[in-house]
């Protein structure tokens, strides 16, 4: 176990864990000891249960046995935030749509919601989900395995959007532009964009609501983009600005981050899109001890823009693999349930979930490394003791 | 629970052995409402106080703590907040990377 997990067990620092560590124990540990390296880490109100990555801007990670329910519930949301959070007025706010487009608008809330609803449940996970594992370090949040989260987003479809402007031919990408703004002025605004074929996908949304409520400020209060399937940062948050340009939008968030070295030519990158295929293993929690007998392996399995094909799980640290069993509801870009009657015997076991999709994408057994850390998708494996 | 996990666990070796200083921690424990102490996320050593003013103005320490970088990538880093206004002098920002290289490494372990 390394010190991140020891660090936060299961859920960020307690109290009297970070003043015995910090203040202190500090003082008891010094001389001889090494003084752990620790964070001032505050729980956040209506996120007490989450890890604190960062305070500035502020990133919260779900610890794995927070995410037991299909549907994340939004205290337990993980957070991922490139600067921080503005305090948005859902009456002053305004959402422009604007470039190659025929009639440029301004949207208020009331204006979306005149158009058609849509509710769907899809997962969100962070592009740098798991880059903590990469070996050396990669730059950026040292993230383990719960920048990810499945919610039932409410809003409207951004193709209706786009549609009410007109879509002139020119118009090839549409940046997103939200009320978040960098500490200093010189630091540029955190602007993503997508292709206009994601643009205008059914699935992709302006959405106002998450898990049947208004969306929390830290979730992009008044109203965020969706864009189901890709990695989180195409869903930005706080959305103001719908701007339909001609190429892909050149700014850093798009050409210097969320970028990955392609396969045929290490030198060129690549702008993510799609996640990755990818499994966890929810139960038996890594370190678990469990009797001898039926065990129910189970967890969440997710491939982006693939579609799921089956999780496959082994017991014997990957010598042999045993088809899984898909369960619960099955939406195109929501996690899916899955689990293994295991029959175990008393001893030490690794046991290993790994997904395949509709693409023939499977989870590898090495990381494909990256600068920057991004596509961490190893087999998950957990430490169980039977007996 | 406290006593269940890794760190309860290393409060009952602090509190079972003995050292001095247990007074401080039952101290502490009793005073569990009090304002929590600033903390110093980055290490200790020559220049951390001049790292620690150039990179609170934007963003929280925790943030540098957690990465290990080698010179290439200390750098890059470095001069991209200089870039995105970061106020470092040219002399400061030597002093900034070589602190960085020294004690948030590569060949550190995190």
């Amino acid at each position: 176990m390394n010190r991140e997990t020891e660090r936060t067990p299961g859920g960020g620092l307690s109290r009297r864990a970070f003043l015995v560590q910090t203040g202190a124990a500090a003082a008891l540990l010094k001389g001889g000891l090494r003084v752990p390296l620790a964070f001032a880490q505050e729980p956040v109100p209506g996120k007490e249960r989450l890890i604190v990555r960062s305070e500035r801007p502020l990133n919260l990670e779900t610890p794995l046995r927070e995410l037991t329910s299909w549907l994340t519930p939004t205290d337990r949301f993980f957070v991922r935030n490139n600067y921080d959070a503005p305090a948005l007025d859902a009456t002053q706010w305004t959402l422009q749509v604007e470039g190659e487009v025929d009639r440029p608008l301004t949207l208020r809330l009331d204006d979306l919601k005149k158009l058609e609803p849509v509710t769907q449940v899809v997962t969100l996970e962070c592009a740098g989900n798991g880059r903590g594992f990469h070996t050396p370090k990669a730059s950026g949040i040292q993230w383990e395995r719960g920048a990810v989260g499945t919610a039932r987003w409410g809003g409207v479809r951004l193709a209706d959007i786009l549609r009410m402007a007109g879509v002139r031919p020119a118009g090839r990408h549409v940046a997103l532009d939200g009320a978040d703004k960098p500490p200093s002025p010189a630091a540029p605004d955190f602007i993503r964009s997508v292709p206009i074929w994601k643009a205008l996908e059914p699935h992709t949304m302006v959405a106002f609501e998450m898990n049947g409520q208004p969306l929390p400020p830290l979730h992009g209060f008044p109203a965020r983009v969706v864009v189901p399937g890709w990695i989180g940062s195409a869903s930005v948050k706080w959305i103001t600005h719908i701007r339909v340009i001609r190429d892909e939008f050149d700014g850093p968030f798009m050409k210097r981050s969320y970028r990955a070295p392609r396969a045929e030519d290490e030198k060129e990158t690549y702008s993510l899109q799609s996640l990755e295929v990818k499994s966890v293993i929810l139960q038996p929690a890594d370190g678990q001890q469990v009797p001898a007998g039926s065990v129910t392996v189970a967890g969440w399995a997710w491939a982006g823009e693939g579609e799921l094909a089956g999780v496959d799980v082994s017991t014997d640290g990957g010598q042999s693999w045993k088809p899984g069993r898909l369960v619960g509801e099955a939406h195109r870009y929501a996690w899916r349930g899955w689990e293994y009657a295991w029959e175990a015997k008393a001893g030490q076991h690794a046991v290993m979930a790994r997904a395949t999709d509709s693409y023939g994408r499977i989870q590898p057994p090495q990381p494909k490394w990256n600068p920057l850390g991004y596509r961490w998708n190893v087999i998950h494996a957990v430490r169980v003791t039977v007996g | 629970m406290p006593f269940g996990s890794p760190w309860g666990r290393r409060l009952a070796r602090c509190l079972l052995s003995g050292l001095p200083g247990v007074g401080v921690v039952l101290l502490a424990l009793a005073q569990l409402d009090a304002p929590l102490p600033a903390m110093e996320p980055l290490p200790p050593g020559k220049d951390v106080d001049l790292v620690t003013g150039r990179c609170i103005i934007c963003h929280g320490l925790e943030l540098v703590a957690q990465q290990r970088q080698d010179r290439q990538g200390w750098t890059e880093i470095v001069d991209r907040m200089i870039t995105w206004g970061a106020p470092i002098t040219p002399d400061e920002r030597q002093m900034i990377i070589e602190y960085l290289i020294r004690y948030l490494g590569r060949s550190r372990t995190p």
